[in-house]
């Protein structure tokens, strides 16, 4: 078994990727408790991707506007 | 055959009759208790005890502390052997039946059983039960006929007391005719976890039981099953389980239905967010796993529609009524639509 913290609240078990919340209660949160108890120590958390940098176009085109568009509607035609 | 002809039965102290009878042959009965329980409802404390829901799939081979049947966790201590969803060979008034069949010697044994939780059973220390349960051997052999009914015990509130408790044993011998069974014992003065638990001991393949129709009540008298309705038992069980698929769809099918959605933000940072708000309250913060609509895999779980592509994704903020999800650039950009599903477990 092992495990690898997440950039969230939660604890990955990789055996089957499931999210364990940090519940006392939860047994499988029970069973990481153990696990770090006998000595082991969780994968760290993935790395956060880095805010991409966008282009003008891809601005507009999350904004759902095309060039066309945007020239119309300050009448640069 | 006398007949005793009069009109009330009262207690020589009693304010008032305990039996009232009518002169069209009917009688209105102060009754306190029935078997030292409940009058009537719930009299059950196991969960699914007619094996009816089965949300995690119909068939496993695998060993070790499996959930298959709702509430039911099995255990084959030892390889080779099928649990599965008994649809032929039935009790009457069962739709289904728990089945274990060996594939292969067996040198340790198999047990299975349900673990109640405290606040459900907290009222039957030092109490007598009533355990029964309708069940079958699957061949003469005499390791199949051999059936262990345990009760187990700890002092702790629902600590691990499956197949580790301290307990208490009654042998019954099963035949090849489906049969209920009533076994009858005292509880402990004081625990903080019970369960009920069958197991058989050393055997070979071919070998195993089918159980069904399963009960504990209080009271040294065993009762009729009690029927509740598919959806009572379906909300029993999701105190303890819940998943997106459809009731009847194992965990990890090929299917969209029923999978929940997540969305880009129109920003820079193109992340999704999914929130999922359960069918109701689990007893604890679950466990959640996703599982990717078109792949079934929890590998890469979170699936892109509009790219058709597969992507991580992560749960955060688990309670227990939701839990909500994200992805990074690398799973979503915007305008992009995707979708997973997921299973929540709060076994005991």
């Amino acid at each position: 078994m092992t495990y690898q913290l997440t950039t969230g609240d939660t604890i990955q078990r990789l055996t089957d990727n499931a999210f364990i919340p940090p519940d006392p209660a939860n047994t499988d949160y029970q069973a990481y408790l153990a696990w770090l108890d006998d000595g082991n120590t969780p994968e760290p958390a993935p790395t956060p991707e880095p805010t991409p940098v966008l282009t003008t176009e891809q601005k507009l085109e999350a904004a759902g506007l095309t060039v066309a568009e945007l020239k119309e509607l300050f009448n640069l035609t | 055959m006398s007949t005793l002809k009069t009109t009330n039965l009262q207690h020589a102290s009693a304010a008032s009759p305990a039996i009232v009878l009518a002169a069209d042959g009917t009688a209105t009965a102060q009754l306190s208790s029935v078997n030292d329980g409940a009058i009537a409802g719930t009299r059950n404390r196991i969960i699914n005890g007619g094996m009816d829901v089965w949300q995690r799939g119909t068939s496993t081979t695998a060993t070790g502390n499996t959930y298959l049947a709702d509430r039911w966790q099995s255990a084959i201590l030892s390889t080779g052997g099928t649990i599965s969803q008994e649809t032929s060979s039935l009790p009457t008034g069962s739709r289904y039946a728990w089945k274990y069949v060996a594939s292969a010697s067996n040198t340790v044994g198999m047990q299975m059983g349900q673990q109640i939780e405290y606040v459900n059973c907290l009222d039957l220390q030092n109490t007598t039960v009533s355990i029964s349960f309708m069940a079958r051997s699957v061949n003469t052999n005499a390791a199949s006929t051999a059936l262990t009914v345990r009760t187990r015990t700890i002092a702790g509130v629902d600590g691990a007391c499956m197949f580790g408790g301290t307990n208490s044993d009654t042998a019954v011998t099963l035949t090849t005719t489906w049969t209920r069974y009533t076994v009858t014992r005292t509880l402990p003065a004081t625990f903080g976890s019970l369960s009920l638990e069958f197991a058989i001991g050393s055997h070979v393949s071919g070998d195993g039981i089918m159980l069904s129709q399963v009960q504990l009540e209080p009271g040294s008298v065993a009762t009729p099953f009690e029927r509740r309705s598919f959806g009572q038992e379906l909300a029993l069980c999701q105190r303890y389980y819940q998943k997106s698929y459809n009731i009847d769809v194992a965990p990890g099918a090929l299917t969209r239905i029923g999978g929940n959605g997540m969305v880009a933000h129109a920003t820079s940072s193109y992340m999704g967010f999914g929130f999922v708000t359960f069918q109701s309250s689990m007893r604890v913060n679950p466990t959640v796993t996703p599982y990717n609509p078109d792949t079934g895999l929890t590998t890469n779980p979170l699936r892109n529609y509009s790219a058709s592509t597969n992507g991580t994704m992560a749960v955060a903020n688990i309670g227990v009524f939701g839990f909500s999800s994200n992805a990074n650039n690398l799973s979503i950009s915007t305008n992009q639509s995707a979708a997973y599903h997921w299973t929540a477990s709060a076994e005991l």
